[in-house]
């Protein structure tokens, strides 16, 4: 009894002391929660959310896998995992777990901690494969000569996503041109499907079909609206501006609606936009990312700028040219952002607006970093623009089916991808050097192939 | 014929809980581990035949309308019999820890399947020889497993040929009804 007396006696001093304690760190400008509680630098991207703890950290309880699940699940699905943490699930793997713990992200991932969390993805040391492959180079002739610490090199491994690093997809695709015949970039089809499955049918919108409250009747604003593809998807002012469609509309207006509208009809993209660079903050209640806040160099003139759905998407015109060079222009100040205006790719997409070149012909930042994806279902295919660009940017590799072969061979892109100046440069001159993948796979096809004309004889 | 084939294999399924259920009294002489693990077996063995037989083997070799592949999402095409064997163990896994089961073979075409511990070793030693069942108790890391390992048979030309020619093969001459492995399950004791 005494001894809770005592308890609850100093309970209340114990909570003034950290109460105080807190204002105290707070004024003196350390922040409470960054530099005690973050001993080390946030990686990339997640220093935009770092100030929200209990995001990645359960109060007593670490972070829990889930933690980094519920952002990165579907970037792991996507990425057809090679190690997806379901194959470890066998307790016969309990030999190779306790040498590295594949079921954790943070074993590979350590996020803020002074010496391991740096630039690169992950932050165990690159020979990390030996603990569970080292007999690699034994069993395979073609790889006896290889260093343990070269197995995720550009054009080789990916731990996660190798779907465009393996044997057979690389044997089918072995000499190509650098440039296909037909360089294209897939078209977006999901208006006309919208169009094709609405029932009733949808009309398409004129001016003066408009119903939008009187206040705000710009004409500039009508004319711009008639001419998007929300008027030719019959999506009226008050679909937007409002919550609730006619009668009601006046007293429901909203001037600003905000990205649960858009999601109403583009819940994939507002969910890729969410998950990404762009939109992360506001996916955890953060106020919204502004380019101060990035770590890599913006324009000055855009420091302030919000990122929502409009800061890319002028919210009447719905022009995609703009939106794919200019919007991101306007904030990215660094330098494979600035070389783009001078490179090939922009040659083409120049000539691509100004109709000297097909629709499909030119590369925007969005060609690469918000690149249209097929995605099927119930037999249909569309083509969905990723906003999650996190879904194919680091490792580079990402990008190889889902954009560079669009248009290029598979070995010329592995080439330009593996060649660290040639990011730099946007892709401006040819790549330095030849990644011998290819000659390996060619090996093997001709290895296979006397094996089998051997078994025959 | 079919309706006689899905009321087996439901009645099989059915059986998998009841014997979880049993497990649990093992102590106050419930199902014992091997009655249990003999169980499971029956069910895997049930449906990878099935699907070997009647997918696999009916549509892609006899009536050749479909491929089978090991990138089936590329290519389009079935799961080859052991990816999808893989496919449910990982999915059981995921939803339970009171056993787990995995296909292993002494002469595997995915290298890790090969035997890991001295037990699969033993027991792969031991069906491939006499195609009998194996049964023991092996601890792994900090825990105790009864593991059971039987004999995996040949039930389909598709089995054999995939294998005998399949580039990296470690072995060219498997036969119908030859053992070309064994399938591990194993149920935690502590």
């Amino acid at each position: 009894m005494l001894h809770k007396m005592l308890s609850y006696r100093f309970l209340g001093p114990i909570l003034l002391i950290i109460v105080l304690g807190y204002f105290v760190a707070e004024m003196l400008g350390f922040g409470f929660r960054q530099p005690v509680f973050l001993p080390g630098k946030t990686s990339s991207a997640h220093h935009q959310i770092e100030i929200a703890c209990d995001v990645c950290h359960t109060p007593l309880g670490g972070v829990k896998q889930e933690a980094c699940l519920d952002c990165h699940k579907d970037a792991l699905k996507a990425d057809s995992d090679s190690h997806a943490i379901k194959v470890f699930n066998d307790p016969r793997s309990y030999a190779l777990l306790a040498q590295i713990d594949a079921k954790k992200c943070v074993t590979c991932h350590a996020e803020h901690i002074a010496d391991k969390t740096g630039n690169k993805v992950a932050s165990v040391p690159d020979d990390f494969c030996y603990a569970c492959h080292k007999e690699i180079t034994t069993e395979r002739a073609s790889h006896k000569d290889f260093s343990m610490d070269g197995c995720t090199a550009s054009g080789c491994h990916n731990y996660h996503d190798n779907q465009a690093l393996y044997e057979n997809f690389i044997a089918q695709h072995l000499n190509e041109a650098n440039t296909l015949a037909l360089p294209r970039v897939p078209a977006r089809n999901m208006a006309d499907i919208h169009r094709q499955q609405a029932t009733p049918p949808l009309k398409t919108l004129i001016g003066t079909d408009h119903d939008g409250i009187s206040s705000a009747n710009d004409a500039g604003i009508v004319q711009d609206w008639a001419a998007s593809g929300h008027a030719h998807s019959g999506v009226n002012c008050s679909d937007c501006h409002s919550l609730t469609k006619s009668g009601a509309v006046a007293k429901e207006w909203t001037n600003k609606p905000d990205i649960a509208v858009c999601e109403n009809c583009h819940k994939k993209e507002t969910k890729g936009f969410l998950n990404g660079k762009h939109g992360m903050r506001l996916a955890v209640n953060l106020s919204p990312m502004t380019p101060e806040m990035a770590r890599i160099p913006m324009k000055d003139n855009a420091h302030n700028k919000e990122l929502n759905c409009n800061s890319c998407h002028s919210p009447h015109r719905s022009d995609t040219k703009e939106v794919a060079v200019e919007a991101c222009l306007t904030c990215h100040d660094d330098s494979h952002s600035k070389a783009y205006i001078n490179s090939p790719h922009h040659q083409l997409w120049k000539k691509e607006i100004t109709g000297e070149l097909p629709v499909g012909s030119g590369v925007s930042c969005a060609t690469c970093h918000l690149p249209r994806l097929p995605e099927k279902e119930h037999g249909l295919e569309s083509i969905l623009v990723m906003h999650n660009q996190n879904m194919n940017l680091r490792p580079n590799s990402k990008m190889i089916r889902s954009v560079c072969m669009n248009c290029h061979g598979l070995g010329f892109s592995l080439d330009a991808l593996a060649d660290p100046a040639l990011m730099i440069n946007n892709y401006s001159t040819l790549p330095s050097k030849k990644i011998n993948t290819l000659n390996m796979i060619q090996g093997r096809k001709i290895m296979k192939k006397q094996s089998s004309s051997d078994d025959l004889k | 014929m079919n309706i006689c084939f899905y009321f087996k294999k439901i009645t099989l399924l059915g059986a998998i809980p009841m014997l979880l259920a049993g497990c649990q009294q093992q102590q106050s002489g419930g199902v014992n581990p091997q009655s249990m693990a003999d169980a499971i077996h029956t069910v895997i063995q049930s449906d990878r035949t099935a699907y070997t037989k009647l997918i696999v083997n009916r549509l892609a070799f006899d009536e050749k309308v479909i491929k089978v592949s090991e990138h089936w999402q590329d290519d389009k095409a079935l799961v080859l019999p052991a990816q999808m064997f893989r496919a449910g163990a990982e999915i059981a896994a995921e939803s339970q820890n009171k056993f787990s089961y995995s296909l292993l073979s002494e002469w595997p075409l995915n290298k890790q399947n090969a035997a890991k511990t001295e037990i699969e070793k033993q027991g792969l030693k031991q069906v491939g020889e006499t195609a009998t069942n194996f049964y023991a108790e092996e601890k792994l890391g900090d825990k105790h497993f009864f593991t059971a390992v039987y004999p995996d048979v040949a039930v389909a030309e598709a089995c054999v040929q995939c294998h005998n020619k399949y580039p990296d093969t470690p072995k060219k001459d498997f036969k119908l009804g030859d053992v070309m492995g064994g399938v591990v399950v194993r149920i935690p004791l502590d």
